[in-house]
């Protein structure tokens, strides 16, 4: 993201900047009054920090006055506040969302300007809209469109490169079935011609005839059963190669990026937009373009016959096209509209079905169904309208086509009787008639699968060409970690104007137990998430054993931490497999190892399929303790060396709870642990305490000690005390 | 009633306002004085000037009492400066008409003209990027996270509609 705007020359003179260099120069895109402004800037210098307006000054100050800079967020835009040394607080520009993100960097490079700290901030956030054409990006970090090519080529290129042997096979089976059917006619013409017009031909000529159309008809159809499967093989096989890519690209992209699209959008783009690509390779590459070749080599020779003819039978084309690309808009828009009220639909159900209890409780089944009712009737509306649409059209441009055969037949006709034209050469122009109008008769069709193609393959480059936030430095190290974990002033937002982590500070020694402790959304899981590696840390280093944590291979990180989390997610499969899930090559042996560490032998034993008890969505149903103590399993099995615990024992009874928490002790042998707690008493076996508050660390040490301190940490405990005295 | 249960309400009886040099308000009420306290419409859209709440300027944010209607209960130059935060605190521009929609490649390109001037903005085609207040009031939120309201599609022109349509 661009922090630097230029400005010319004469602007920096006018508002007195000629010699200094300029930190930072972005524009903000509101006035106090309702109202959008352009050429606003502001221009953030060594010493200063200036608001313009054209090319004057609207505010200035100097940096070293700022107690503060920072931007804020308001509704749908936002201010930057400038708190002065004595006191005061200023908004020294507004801008709408466009800007928000580029606000919140410069004001924290202002900041730390202001503090004496020269460190120039950089964005690596992507736009969304291209700042100087308004293309919208994909989250990519290049537009497409400014950088000279409109990229749909090259993303077809690619796509198609890896098969282009396949693609000329299928063009030769095409070209071969064109030839074919233009042959016929020929045939057809000779035979009448100089067979049967003057009735000069015998019985061999007959049977020659009726051979020779029998092979070209077989041929036909060899031909046609080879194109259409190569062709539905080769879209079944890009799809499918597609979804694969799609699904490893998914894989490597950050959560944040994943956390950010709608639920079913990502799922919809491996499984739909990857079925258009095979439909359009089916239907339309199949036949459309080889009726076109045949169209165009039909064109040719009737144009030999008679180009008069020719034109004659073409005259209702235009019509046809004139019609077609009127009817497209309300037709495109029908189809939107159908889609609409579908999905409107659709989330109703899926709203009423999953909070079916509450409707009945509260008695509001006759007016949802009402509401369905309405909405069902509406969707049936737009779906008829859109078949009479089809219904119609089909029909009336048939007819209008085949208006032109009638021409042709009849003027053809008067040319024979005229003896200027013979009867079979009608004939066959007429057949070469037929066969022009094959493609056009689909063309409103093909527009439609073409573009709709095009569209799904924007949506599956879009996840292609997004970029990989966490991935591998060049030189990687894989480490054996020992526990060495520190955190320097490191801070992170998932969005980075909204900052959810601020400045912390913490070095945990090999083996320590940390336990984290803080009102909900105060940053305790973000932590975690950052040594998880999920994210990036925005500023700051993070570091294990020494190393800095982007330094180190992904893959190497994750294979040593051991996660339980509040609520476990078992994979469709076996108990064994999900234990399993983390070493596949485990033996029996080392799975019951670790299932008896984890307290869970006893209930698998129970289960009727012992270890090979089918689990998951459909599968038997395990208590919320037999689940974590799965996870437990999985852990140990694993061998972990970092160890991450969020809520692991909350929403147990206290009986599930004494057994998680026994086999958590067992497990947490020998790890750095990070345990995550709402319960504080789940926490006393922790040899230190992090109280975070307000997304900075507040507190830390162990329990006696922040009890002495008497600050959050005691107010906490306190508080838990009487909740549960009263209850 | 618990104490904390109770609504405070604020009019110009018991609150004295005042703009600060950067812009900023500070208000006077039960002998405290609050700086740069922020306002919070209750109800954006169907009760913009009712029920607003007064909060503090730090992280926390506490209620310091509720405006019922700042029409009714504030007058003058106090009435005004609240307005002039909650302009401010609130940007919606308004559509009065729409230029052009142009559609290329999944994303809708929008040239309109608002109450704030002209603009042009990206929503993505496909995603629900209209939020339906009610039959006729409509919210478009764009790929940047600006929103624009359309308080009545009866007022548009029927072409202007259309354009529209296959978004509603």
């Amino acid at each position: 993201m661009n922090l630097l705007f230029s400005l010319d020359e004469k602007t920096k003179q006018k508002i007195g900047v000629g010699e200094e260099e300029i930190w930072y120069c972005v524009p903000y895109d509101l006035s106090e009054k309702h109202a959008y402004v352009r050429d606003g800037y502001v221009v953030v210098t060594r010493t200063r920090l200036l608001v313009t307006e054209k090319d004057r000054v609207v505010y200035e100050t100097l940096l070293s006055q700022c107690e503060d800079i920072y931007s804020r967020t308001l509704i749908n835009n936002g201010i930057l506040v400038i708190e002065k040394k004595d006191g005061t607080k200023v908004r020294a520009a507004r801008f709408s969302m466009k800007h928000l993100v580029r606000f919140s960097y410069v004001g924290r490079g202002a900041a730390m300007l202001a503090k004496g700290v020269y460190h120039k901030v950089e964005s690596m956030e992507n736009e969304k809209v291209c700042p100087v054409c308004g293309y919208a990006l994909p989250g990519i970090s290049v537009c497409p469109r400014c950088s000279g090519k409109k990229d749909s080529g090259r993303k077809i290129r690619e796509m198609c490169q890896p098969y282009l042997l396949r693609f000329l096979l299928i063009g030769v089976l095409m070209l071969a079935s064109s030839g074919v059917q233009i042959i016929i006619p020929k045939v057809q013409q000779q035979f009448i011609d100089t067979a049967l017009v003057d009735r000069s031909g015998g019985m061999a000529d007959i049977l020659r005839f009726v051979s020779v159309m029998l092979l070209l008809t077989a041929a036909t159809i060899v031909l046609t059963v080879f194109r259409s499967w190569y062709s539905t093989l080769l879209g079944a096989r890009m799809s499918k190669d597609l979804r694969g890519k799609l699904f490893a690209k998914l894989q490597r992209l950050s959560l944040s990026y994943i956390q950010e699209q709608k639920p079913g959008e990502l799922m919809n783009r491996v499984m739909n937009d990857t079925v258009q690509i095979r439909q359009f390779m089916e239907t339309v590459f199949a036949n459309a373009v080889s009726e076109f070749v045949t169209m165009g080599v039909a064109a040719v020779i009737m144009c030999t016959i008679s180009w008069k003819l020719l034109l004659l039978s073409i005259a209702f084309v235009p019509v046809v096209i004139w019609g077609s690309v009127v009817i497209r808009g309300p037709v495109m828009r029908g189809f939107r509209r159908a889609r609409k009220r579908k999905d409107r639909l659709e989330s109703q159900l899926q709203d009423v079905l999953s909070g079916m209890s509450i409707v009945k409780s509260y008695g509001k089944e006759k007016e949802e169904a009402r509401n369905f009712r309405r909405l069902a009737q509406e969707q049936t509306m737009v779906e008829m309208r859109n078949e009479l649409y089809f219904a119609v059209r089909m029909p009336v441009f048939s007819f209008m086509l085949g208006m032109g055969v009638y021409l042709a037949t009849y003027f053809g006709g008067l040319n024979v009787l005229e003896g200027s034209l013979s009867p079979g050469v009608l004939m066959q122009f007429v057949s070469y008639t037929t066969m022009l109008y094959e493609p056009l008769r689909r063309i409103t069709m093909i527009a439609r699968q073409f573009t709709q193609t095009i569209t799904s393959m924007e949506r599956i480059y879009d996840i292609l060409d997004a970029r990989e936030e966490i991935v591998n430095a060049r030189n990687a190290k894989k480490i054996q970690i020992q526990g060495n974990i520190e955190f320097k002033n490191v801070t992170f937002g998932y969005r980075s104007y909204e900052p959810v982590l601020n400045h912390i500070d913490l070095s945990v020694r090999p083996g320590e137990m940390i336990g984290l402790v803080g009102a909900s959304g105060s940053g305790k899981t973000t932590l975690i998430n950052l040594l998880m590696r999920l994210y990036q840390v925005d500023d700051g280093v993070l570091s294990i054993d020494g190393v800095n944590i982007n330094d180190l291979d992904v893959e190497c990180l994750h294979s040593q931490i051991g996660v339980v989390l509040q609520e476990t997610f078992l994979f469709n499969g076996t108990i064994l497999e999900n234990i399993r899930y983390a070493c596949p090559e485990a033996s029996f042996r080392e799975v019951i190892e670790a299932a008896k560490a984890a307290n869970a032998h006893d209930f698998i034993c129970r289960a009727p399929a012992g270890y090979e008890t089918y689990v998951g969505e459909k599968g038997y149903m395990l208590s919320g303790g037999e689940r974590q103590r799965i996870a437990i399993a999985r852990a140990i099995l694993n061998k972990p060396r970092l160890l991450i615990l969020d809520e692991a024992t909350s929403n147990l009874d206290t009986e599930s709870e004494y057994l998680v928490q026994t086999a958590l002790d067992r497990l947490r042998r020998g790890c750095t642990t990070f345990a995550i707690a709402h319960r504080l008493s789940t926490l006393k076996n922790a040899d230190r305490l992090v109280v975070i508050d307000h997304h900075r660390i507040a507190e830390i040490g162990s329990h006696e000690q922040l009890l002495e301190q008497k600050g959050i940490y005691y107010g906490l405990v306190t508080a838990q005390l009487e909740m549960s005295r009263v209850s | 009633m618990e104490k904390e249960l109770e609504i405070i309400f604020l009019n110009s009886k018991n609150t004295e306002v005042e703009k600060t040099g950067g812009g900023f308000l500070n208000i006077k009420t039960g002998g405290v004085k609050y700086e740069n306290v922020q306002l919070v419409r209750t109800f954006p859209f169907s009760g913009e000037d009712q029920y607003i709440s007064v909060r503090t300027a730090d992280e926390e944010a506490r209620e310091i009492g509720m405006i019922e209607d700042l029409a009714r209960d504030f007058q003058g130059n106090a009435r005004a400066y609240m307005q002039e935060q909650l302009e401010i605190r609130y940007f919606t521009p308004v559509i009065k008409k729409i230029n052009s929609i142009r559609e290329e490649g999944g994303s809708s390109y929008f040239d309109v003209e608002t109450d704030a001037g002209r603009s042009r903005f990206v929503i993505r085609t496909n995603e629900n990027a209209f939020i339906k207040l009610s039959e006729t009031r409509v919210i478009i939120e764009d790929l940047e996270g600006n929103r624009y309201e359309i308080p009545d599609l009866n007022k548009l022109t029927a072409r202007e509609r259309k354009k529209l349509d296959i978004f509603l």
